[in-house]
């Protein structure tokens, strides 16, 4: 997935894009609203992990303008104020979820994870391809009841197939889910974790659209 | 607890007291002028008694003239006075003029001092016989003394009973008696006037006496008198300033929470990372050691604040808040959380009572302590129980060790562990025993917990 994380502490911020980016995902971070509105008009993101206080507005207000203007991109709060009213209030506001400062990084993963499971329609962790058995709530993965490893970015472009049973996703939507703002771009990136997949789980279980993308049929 | 005065009661008293001693000088001024009535009408009754008795006794002398002036027997009883006690006990007397006997006699004797006329009560010779026509006393009574030129013959009447001490003696009783009778019924009435005089500043102080740090609402303005609007005024500015105190104080603790939260969790988190990244490295061990002492700190931190919050009174709401959203989202985030999902089992009775007046953010700071012991001290991988209702109740329950009674008593004591291993702050408890006071409920602790062998139970009951 591509996730903006939007937080104006160094120190937690610089934590959290690590640990989201080791997951897997890419991580585009931003410290003010400003800049973070400028990254929602250019790239579509997956989820984004919104602080309420910060440096130029509140949190909130971005929310809001994001779900006024139709967008529904899954939206995890931080916050470090534990008020019942903020949190209802975050949650009138759109948001699938919040998190209160200060949490344990895995439960952010998992949080983080049953949001985009949630937001793609899947119900359950466990997801059945076959032979292949996706469980994505413990990220681990398995062939007729044997265990694969898989690295983090590989898991990356399953999970954003995944994210979108039976639809075609583009190559760009792959890029952007192993790549952040700035980073630098394999030619051939995906093509190479898609065949990576393939001969771990199967050849039959991604098929290429050719010439726009790929998908996994349910 | 020293006994303090009562206004009232010191009020009643002087009052009291004050209208006795003036009565008493009213009754006292009235005596004296009384008296000196007295004087005047008995000294008069004396010389009109002496006017009329010597022309009566000179012609009873004329008419024994053949005998010419000369002593004569004692004139047996007889009886005047104009305003007798006893008017039935008159008699005749010279010229059948009724005298009353008890209260004059006299004398009428020449200017050689012969005695010519006597009654008979009058005494039979006298030291000396007034000359000179007035008043004077004879032998301690009063008298007055008269001579008639023309005939020679003077008359001495004299008063012979204490009717005039007696007369002044009863008007003072006349005045004095209600008084005494009164004195009670005064009091009484001086006692009540008082009391509803004194009723609005027992409203007003029933009033102040409600205020506290969960209730500052403005004082009762109306019907208020005068005096008390200065006091209902500055009372109100008071409770104003106090007000602005405590928000000031509440918010800070809260922006002290929102500012010492994030340096923790940005601490935590890269710790974590760090841990992450280590992986088998020897040095692991300790950063997990750094890891776990940052969320004892957090844990001890947040539990100060909340304390801190408390202090401030922030437990009250002024208004009935709907607690069943709040005990939903407080299970909602353990259930969400992968340590501790699955292990809450909420179960709200039909019949709970949850609107209440309990600020909501500390409602959810008192369930969220109480499950989170529950979960930490429980035991492990154990279901815990949170119910709600029937009633105004909250109660969470956890398998695990039986708490002995003595430890039970103190575990709501301020860092008071029970027989655990688990790491604790050992504030928890007393948290949610601090956020029930002050909303009026109470925390009711059971081991083991009620229906079950075993366990911890604690019970919130919200009112």
């Amino acid at each position: 997935m591509r996730i903006l994380l939007i937080e104006d502490d160094h120190v937690l911020g610089a934590a959290i894009r690590d640990h989201v980016v080791a997951d897997g995902h890419s991580v585009d971070w931003m410290q003010r609203l400003d800049d973070a509105q400028s990254s929602l008009q250019t790239v579509v993101y997956q989820l984004i992990l919104l602080d309420l206080n910060l440096p130029d507005g509140r949190g909130l207000d971005l929310l809001r303008r994001l779900r006024s203007a139709g967008n529904v991109v899954p939206v995890i709060i931080t916050t470090a104020q534990d008020q019942i009213a903020i949190r209802i209030e975050g949650l009138n506001a759109g948001a699938d979820d919040y998190l209160v400062k200060p949490f344990d990084l895995s439960e952010m993963s998992a949080r983080l994870a049953a949001v985009a499971r949630r937001s793609a329609g899947i119900a359950a962790p466990q997801i059945v391809l076959g032979q292949v058995n996706v469980n994505l709530a413990t990220k681990s993965v398995s062939v007729a009841g044997k265990g694969v490893a898989i690295t983090s970015r590989e898991w990356a472009v399953l999970e954003r197939l995944l994210n979108r049973p039976g639809g075609l996703v583009t190559k760009s939507e792959i890029e952007d889910s192993l790549y952040a703002f700035g980073a630098e771009i394999e030619s051939n990136a995906v093509e190479v974790y898609v065949s990576r997949l393939r001969k771990k789980l199967g050849h039959d279980l991604i098929s290429t659209v050719r010439g726009m993308g790929y998908k996994i049929d349910r | 607890m020293k006994h303090r005065s009562s206004i009232a009661l010191r009020l009643a008293l002087w009052l009291s007291l004050g209208t006795c001693v003036f009565w008493v000088a009213a009754a006292a001024i009235s005596t004296t002028v009384l008296r000196s009535e007295l004087e005047q009408s008995f000294d008069e009754s004396l010389r009109q008694s002496a006017f009329r008795l010597l022309p009566l006794a000179r012609r009873e002398l004329g008419q024994d003239s053949g005998q010419g002036p000369g002593r004569r027997e004692p004139i047996p009883r007889m009886e005047f006075g104009p305003r007798s006690r006893d008017f039935n006990r008159r008699g005749p007397g010279p010229g059948g003029f009724a005298v009353d006997q008890e209260q004059f006699t006299y004398l009428v004797y020449d200017t050689s001092g012969t005695i010519l006329v006597r009654a008979e009560d009058a005494p039979e010779t006298l030291s000396e016989l007034p000359r000179e026509e007035g008043y004077l006393f004879v032998r301690g009574q009063r008298a007055f003394a008269f001579a008639d030129r023309r005939s020679d013959l003077s008359i001495l009447v004299m008063e012979t009973s204490d009717a005039r001490t007696r007369a002044l003696w009863d008007a003072v009783a006349g005045l004095f008696w209600p008084l005494a009778a009164l004195i009670p019924l005064l009091a009484l009435g001086i006692w009540l006037a008082v009391r509803a005089a004194l009723r609005p500043i027992e409203r007003l102080s029933q009033d102040i006496a409600l205020r506290n740090s969960a209730n500052l609402a403005p004082l009762v303005d109306q019907g208020q008198p005068a005096e008390l609007a200065p006091i209902v005024r500055e009372v109100a500015a008071l409770l104003d300033r106090l007000r602005a105190a405590m928000e000031a104080e509440r918010a800070f603790a809260a922006s002290s929470a929102h500012e010492l939260r994030t340096p923790i969790a940005g601490a935590l988190a890269q710790t974590q990372r760090l841990g992450a990244e280590l992986g088998a490295h020897p040095s692991a061990a300790r950063v997990k050691g750094i890891e776990q002492s940052l969320r004892s700190l957090s844990d001890l931190a947040e539990k100060l604040l909340q304390l801190s919050r408390l202090e401030a009174g922030f437990a009250r709401s002024d208004q009935c808040v709907d607690l069943l959203p709040v005990l939903n989202l407080v299970e909602r985030d353990f259930q969400l959380s992968p340590s501790t999902g699955g292990r809450i089992k909420l179960v709200v009775d039909p019949a709970a009572e949850l609107v209440q007046k309990i600020n909501p953010d500390a409602f959810a700071i008192a369930v969220g302590n109480l499950i989170r012991n529950a979960l930490l001290h429980g035991a492990a991988d154990s279901v815990v129980c949170v119910e709600a209702g029937p009633g105004a109740v909250v109660q969470v329950r956890n398998h695990g060790a039986v708490v002995a009674p003595e430890i039970l008593a103190r575990l709501r004591e301020r860092f008071s562990r029970g027989p655990t291993r688990a790491n604790g702050t050992g504030l928890g408890l007393a948290v949610v025993d601090a956020i029930l006071s002050q909303t009026g409920g109470q925390l009711v602790l059971r081991s083991p917990a009620p229906g079950w062998n075993d366990g911890f139970a604690a019970t919130m009951h919200l009112t």
